[in-house]
């Protein structure tokens, strides 16, 4: 909500992005804003591979406890080992 | 494929499993019609998820010495008695294939591929610092005491590095032995390519940051 109302006050009135740049040593406002949407764009995709990790882990282990519950073994695996001898 | 990979290993008398990892094809009933354990994975988690599923089930079931291969036929499993010959005599915990042991094993990789396995050499000695010179080559034998160690994370390609990693966090005492790699048509289409790769890298990258 803050960066929402920020934004709406920056549409209305330019002239404070480029004050505010000036203060931080860039040119323009419209720079400045550039950069802020780098580093947030930066920060949210960091947010989402995190998220996306953990899903991931999730399925994994979801997967691995299925296919392990639902093995299917070998009918006659211990008449054949008998017959080699193992 | 499958199915003339486990004729060929269905004979040496070895408990075989199976992991199908999500395929859509008709791998389940080939691999029914076999002496084998049958797991499938309802969904495609990658080479590392199924070794990890595999590893697990057969801790479960018991197993001594774990040897795990691709399922594609490029694996010699032939030798696989020479493979698991130093664990059986208490020389080592892990024996790792590799093709660039013997001139003639190398001969054999197609130019392309070098690039790719020299890059992940490259990769996974300076991340983990264990420096094989194979180090993506699926054909492996372990101890039981040396899979206990084993928790793949990584379900993709990325898994070989982070073995290595955990096999030196471990002390497990490892051997390269040399090993042939038959490159079908189907395994070159399958098998990793430069972009895969860097993707790896990327990957890790990402790991070793975010941690």
């Amino acid at each position: 909500m803050a960066m929402m109302g920020l934004g709406i006050l920056f549409v209305v009135h330019p002239e404070f992005t480029n004050s505010i740049a000036h203060r931080l040593g860039v040119q323009r406002g419209a720079d400045l804003m550039f950069y802020f949407f780098l580093v947030g764009a930066m920060y949210g995709f960091l947010i989402l591979y995190m998220r996306q990790r953990t899903l991931q882990e999730s399925l994994v282990k979801l997967t691995r406890s299925f296919a392990l519950e639902h093995a299917i073994e070998p009918p006659s695996l211990d008449q054949r080992d008998e017959l080699s001898g193992q | 494929m499958l199915g003339s990979t486990l004729s060929s290993v269905s004979p040496l008398g070895y408990s075989v499993v199976v992991v199908d990892d999500g395929s859509s094809d008709t791998t389940g009933l080939v691999a029914k019609q076999f002496p084998v354990h049958y797991l499938r994975h309802p969904v495609n988690l990658g080479p590392g998820g199924a070794l990890q599923t595999g590893i697990t089930y057969a801790l479960r079931k018991g197993a001594e010495i774990l040897v795990t291969f691709d399922a594609d036929g490029q694996h010699p499993v032939h030798q696989i008695p020479a493979l698991i010959a130093p664990i059986l005599d208490g020389e080592c915990d892990v024996v790792l294939g590799s093709r660039f042991l013997d001139p003639a094993d190398l001969a054999l990789i197609p130019r392309s591929k070098r690039l790719v396995l020299k890059i992940g050499r490259v990769v996974s000695g300076l991340s983990t610092g264990v420096w094989l010179t194979d180090t993506h080559n699926g054909f492996r034998a372990f101890s039981r005491r040396a899979a206990e160690h084993i928790n793949l994370q990584e379900t993709s390609f990325t898994y070989a590095t982070e073995l290595l990693g955990q096999m030196q966090k471990a002390n497990l005492c490892y051997k390269e032995i040399p090993s042939t790699i038959r490159y079908s048509d189907y395994a070159r289409r399958k098998g990793q390519k430069i972009s895969n790769s860097l993707n790896i890298v990327l990957d890790l990258v990402l790991r070793k940051v975010l941690k």
